[in-house]
């Protein structure tokens, strides 16, 4: 039962990054559908989690500080940091939904550094599916793909450390 | 994470993700069926060679030392830059920056300027230099730091060129074409602003090259194309025929007005950088310009082989019989009016 919980955080995650990365066609730029596919996620997570308002601060958390982190990356190592700035943002949301103090540690260390992860696998799967397929449109969606990962591990990463960490009792769908 | 209350809140909920999925579903696979088929626009097209005599495309190769009259002599032949004009007032210009290393790896500061300053006397109100090498998503490999480390990027704006170096990356500036021609069905994501300038003066160099054998006025367009299109093109190399097809395909979804080939210098026996093997040849001393990007090549072959012992103008026959086929130009040399001259 707790599997299929988390399985549709999981779900959720990768369709609110790749959602929102392909939303961020209407701002034009990878820093557009950078900072929508990670504030996506974030309101994702608050939706899930069945705190409407929480989703709304989440996700205007998670854009300001993908927008900083993209900009200050741009001079400054690569404007792919947006991604674990994006998830610290996110772990530092989900607080909000773990009660105890191991719980909150560990999931503020581990979402940024897990979504960076499903970042990289996302990227890497989507050009070497594109490669092995001869196909040019595929392997130029690759941060789509790293998108989509990120949301994927992010989400996941926040619903089973929410179920294992915090043992408080759980909401239906939610971490418990 | 709080008890939540009912089931149907929680179906709510549910269903409201479901409905994302099935919209992101639709988005992606149209997404992805627009390249397997759907909804792709051709490559564009460009009114006929204006630099043509008696119905043959006309080829100048001027051979000298001071740029600028080789330039103003062979618009003489032309028959004028303004010509151009008529098509738009602004020019792009096609340079090649595929590596961080001086002329004639790259298109060098002074051509630029000068084909500029001709085409400005021409009628033309602006002139931008064009190249998509290098991303933002690594500050050390930005786009305009080739042009930076080879000293272009100041010089030509200092001499007013706007310089446009843009993302290869960035994927929302690249639109799919197709020519339905292609034996090779994918499309071709070309730069946005190449797909809609009025004009284009293609900028080559004479070089060798380890996977095409040869760069020159149709290779050069490896630098239009977004870098997943280069990438699969070059997984492909060893297929035969491939390469060769596609750097055709990429340079016929950018079709320039001009081809301004600087062979004041070449790099031969290897390339397209400076490398321990290859060799630079100096004092060729010529500019080829040729409104038929396939005769460009073909002219600029026979002057490779004449300073290359390792290389064969049959090398790239395969290239210039596809580029032949799919009416970019003629490959055959008595089909072209050459006008040779020294200034």
């Amino acid at each position: 039962m707790k599997r299929s919980r988390a399985a549709f955080w999981s779900l959720s995650g990768l369709l609110a990054g790749a959602f929102g990365w392909l939303a961020g066609a209407l701002v034009g730029s990878n820093m557009g559908r950078t900072v929508l596919a990670a504030a996506a996620i974030a309101v994702a997570c608050g939706l899930l989690a069945r705190r409407p308002r929480l989703a709304v601060v989440a996700g205007l958390a998670t854009a300001v500080a993908a927008s900083l982190a993209f900009l200050i990356g741009r001079t400054w190592v690569t404007p792919l940091i947006a991604w674990p700035v994006a998830g610290l943002a996110i772990g530092l949301t989900s607080l909000a939904l773990l009660k105890r103090t191991r719980a909150r540690i560990v999931t503020v260390v581990a979402t940024p550094l897990l979504g960076s992860l499903g970042f990289v696998l996302g990227m890497v799967g989507t050009i070497f599916a594109g490669m092995a397929a001869n196909n040019a449109i595929v392997v130029g969606q690759f941060l789509w793909g790293g998108a989509a990962g990120f949301g994927l591990l992010t989400l996941t990463t926040v619903r089973i450390l929410g179920a294992r960490l915090d043992r408080v009792p759980v909401a239906t769908g939610g971490a418990s | 994470m709080s008890e939540s209350g009912g089931c149907d809140r929680r179906g709510f909920l549910r269903q409201m993700m479901e409905t994302g999925a099935g919209i992101s579903g639709a988005v992606l696979l149209g997404g992805l069926g627009s390249g397997c088929g759907m909804r792709i626009p051709g490559c564009k097209s460009v009114p006929p060679n204006p630099f043509v005599e008696g119905g043959r495309p006309l080829l100048v190769s001027i051979e000298g030392e001071d740029l600028p009259a080789m330039l103003k002599a062979a618009g003489e032949v032309l028959g004028g830059f303004d010509k151009l004009r008529a098509f738009g007032r602004e020019a792009i210009l096609k340079g090649s920056f595929v590596q961080p290393q001086p002329y004639p790896v790259t298109t060098p500061a002074d051509l630029i300027v000068a084909v500029s300053q001709a085409l400005k006397h021409g009628g033309f109100e602006r002139t931008t230099l064009f190249e998509a090498h290098g991303t933002r998503l690594v500050p050390a490999f930005a786009p305009e730091t080739g042009m930076r480390k080879v000293h272009v990027f100041d010089e030509v704006k200092r001499q007013g060129v706007e310089v446009l170096a843009a993302d290869f990356f960035e994927r929302d500036d690249f639109k799919l074409v197709r020519n339905p021609a292609w034996p090779i069905t994918s499309p071709v994501a070309v730069h946005r602003v190449l797909d809609e300038a009025p004009v284009i003066v293609s900028l080559p160099l004479v070089k060798r090259h380890g996977s095409a054998r040869f760069t020159c006025a149709l290779k050069i367009h490896f630098g239009s194309v977004a870098m997943a299109d280069r990438l699969v093109a070059h997984k492909n190399e060893k297929q035969p025929g491939y390469f060769d097809q596609r750097l055709v395909h990429f340079a016929d979804a950018v079709k320039p007005q001009l081809n301004i080939v600087d062979a004041r210098a070449l790099l031969t026996r290897s390339g397209p950088g400076l490398s321990a093997s290859s060799e630079i040849v100096r004092g060729v001393n010529r500019i080829v310009l040729c409104g038929d990007m396939v005769a460009t090549d073909a002219y600029c072959a026979r002057l490779l082989a004449r300073h290359d012992p390792t290389f064969a103008v049959e090398m790239i026959d395969r290239q210039l019989k596809h580029a032949s086929e799919l009416g970019l130009g003629t490959a055959d040399l008595d089909a072209v009016k050459i006008v040779e001259r020294r200034v």
